[in-house]
């Protein structure tokens, strides 16, 4: 475990107010350390891929199936006959 | 030996007072390091009081009060033991020995990994005492041991 874990408190920076760290006497922004040292923090801000809000549109969806579903049938055959 | 506190880099184990706690946390500004220590030593001792009944073979213990002490040994530096001019750390002012006479209580901390974000470290406030320079010519320096009788509690903390 890398020491400055020790400063969470159930998941809870005790640390600097400003998540300042002294690491061999050099001051490092925690968040920056951090990555760049590829430590989790507990309170680490996941960085999400966001994805570009493109509603899909799957133009073979339809392909192989018949067309007459959803079709109502003006008499029912088809022949544009009415029984009589 | 994963977990084994290597002190040899010699920056490590640092003994730091001052007349305010903020001042005796390891790596402040204008705290009293001690230089020069030899050793030092973390007591923490919870008293005990022992008991004996004619029904047992052993004998039966309770806590009372937790003694607590810290000690060392030190070679001399003029200026941390006779007092430096230091308008914010009165212990750095009047130095050791100045503080132990007017049973001045202070704020300490002994460093045990050092001093960066993390690091862990014990303190406290008490008071010096045991100071007993002695100098020889087969001995050509002036060392003392030196304590601090604990007031209260030993605190663990890490630096942050």
């Amino acid at each position: 475990m890398n020491k400055i874990l020790r400063l969470y408190s159930n998941g809870v920076w005790q640390g600097n107010p400003d998540r300042t760290i002294t690491v061999k006497g050099v001051t490092h922004n925690l968040d920056e350390y951090a990555k760049e040292q590829g430590i989790e923090l507990p309170d680490g801000k996941k960085t999400k891929v966001l994805k570009p809000f493109k509603k899909q549109v799957n133009s073979y969806a339809d392909m192989g199936q018949t067309f007459d579903e959803g079709h109502p049938e003006v008499d029912g055959d088809g022949d544009s006959q009415g029984e009589e | 030996m994963a977990g084994v506190i290597n002190v040899t880099s010699s920056n490590q184990a640092i003994l730091t007072l001052g007349n305010t706690a903020p001042l005796a946390v390891p790596g402040v500004t204008n705290g009293l390091v001690i230089p020069l220590v030899q050793d030092v030593t973390v007591s923490a001792s919870p008293g005990t009081v022992r008991y004996s009944t004619l029904d047992s073979t052993s004998s039966s213990a309770f806590t009372t009060t937790n003694e607590n002490e810290i000690s060392f040994n030190m070679l001399l530096d003029d200026d941390v033991f006779f007092g430096l001019t230091n308008t914010d750390n009165e212990v750095a002012n009047v130095g050791l020995l100045s503080t132990s006479i007017a049973k001045t209580e202070i704020f300490f901390s002994v460093a045990f990994e050092g001093t960066d974000s993390g690091d862990y470290y014990v303190s406290g406030k008490g008071f010096i005492g045991g100071l007993a320079p002695t100098a020889s010519m087969d001995q050509a320096v002036w060392i003392s041991p030196g304590t601090i009788i604990v007031n209260g509690e030993l605190t663990k903390s890490t630096v942050s």
